[in-house]
């Protein structure tokens, strides 16, 4: 009899409708992951859903010396959208998913391979600032959409050469950025200044702003919130 | 006039190319990196040490309790295990579970260590919350 009673659950429980969300610990009401690829395999990116888990580590100290390492203010630069954990999940679902946005752990090597945001690839931000070999830094436009403009000629050579004795790096005449990437850079958090560098440097570049975005609270709050970090192979 | 033009013109051009000259030699001199930014290329990478050290020293408490989080993973991965392989069916409702009615499973489980009393136990959950 019992045995029945467990069949006819089974039937009746197979037909109705499974719960909306399984998890806990949610990201919102209604979402409870989001998916992506990180080095070749998809990766969940769901919250640590023990709710008694505590932060330890670097990621849980309170302060540290400034300067270097000062407060930072929500906004970076005119143009530039500074953004939170939703809105990087959005951006993971809805860009970098799609490939029309790359999400950019700006951070040197020595943090990135300590841990990173599921979907980051690694640029640190020395890429992008004046003194870094034309090479290195053409190769990492390129992986952003962003193609170098034709053969510059002897007056554009001198143009740029004096620009640069008064201060002026590289203009938009280098670069052509019509098919440039939506970026949205992060470092290591609120008090961290490699993203806002990095962003910076981009935008001295010629990148356009309204393509760039700002995840100021960055590993800090992204693991405050209990949300997935890989540790890269690479 | 004309003369006076003419060595115009000649000193404008002389200069011209003197500085076209001048720009693109300086353009090609390798520029030295600022000391600030060297000073906090060096800040971070000592602070991605000391972070290292810090993540590496866990207190004698979080041994303690990893060690208690490690021995309920590996109960409830053996209990998952068994569950998947003995009645898959059952499975399936177990993971549509939320997380605290999945405790009370394993309760159940750790309890009763019968898997029979536990798909009843995972079923009875099931249906009630469907009720709701």
């Amino acid at each position: 009899m019992q045995k029945l009673k467990y069949l006819v659950y089974l039937l009746i429980l197979s037909l109705l409708p499974a719960p909306l969300l399984a998890l806990d610990v949610n990201i919102a009401p209604d979402r409870e992951y989001v998916e992506t690829a990180h080095e070749g395999k998809v990766v969940r990116i769901q919250r640590i859903q023990d709710q008694s888990n505590v932060l330890t580590g670097g990621f849980s100290k309170t302060s540290r010396k400034c300067p270097p390492f000062c407060i930072q203010p929500i906004h970076v630069a005119p143009g530039v959208t500074t953004v939170g954990e939703l809105e990087v999940l959005d951006f993971i679902e809805k860009k970098l998913n799609a490939g029309s946005g790359i999400l950019i752990d700006a951070r040197t090597p020595s943090w990135h391979e300590k841990g990173t945001i599921p979907g980051s690839i690694n640029i640190p931000f020395t890429t992008f600032s004046s003194e870094t070999d034309p090479l290195v830094l053409g190769a990492a436009l390129r992986r952003l959409g962003v193609r170098k403009k034709g053969a510059t000629d002897l007056v554009s050579k001198v143009v740029n050469n004096v620009r640069a004795l008064f201060g002026a790096g590289p203009s938009s005449k280098t670069w052509n950025f019509e098919e440039a990437k939506d970026l949205l850079l992060w470092c290591n958090g609120m008090w961290c200044g490699q993203s806002p560098r990095a962003i910076k440097g981009l935008l001295e570049l010629g990148y356009p702003a309204e393509k760039i975005y700002y995840y100021r609270g960055g590993m800090q709050s992204w693991q405050m919130l209990g949300l997935t970090v890989v540790i890269p192979k690479s | 006039m004309t003369k006076t033009r003419f060595r115009f013109f000649r000193s404008f051009i002389v200069q011209f190319i003197g500085l076209t000259m001048c720009s693109m030699a300086i353009g090609s001199m390798p520029q030295p990196a600022p000391a600030a930014d060297d000073s906090y290329l060096k800040a971070l990478e000592a602070e991605a040490d000391n972070t290292a050290k810090v993540n590496k020293r866990p207190t004698k408490k979080a041994k303690t309790v990893a060690k208690k989080v490690d021995r309920n993973t590996k109960f409830r991965e053996n209990f998952e295990q068994t569950l998947a392989s003995e009645r898959p069916a059952t499975f399936t409702f177990y993971r549509k579970l939320p997380e605290n009615d999945k405790a009370s499973v394993l309760a159940t489980y750790q309890e009763s260590k019968k898997i029979s009393t536990t798909s009843k136990k995972i079923f009875d959950l099931y249906f009630r919350l469907h009720k709701k």
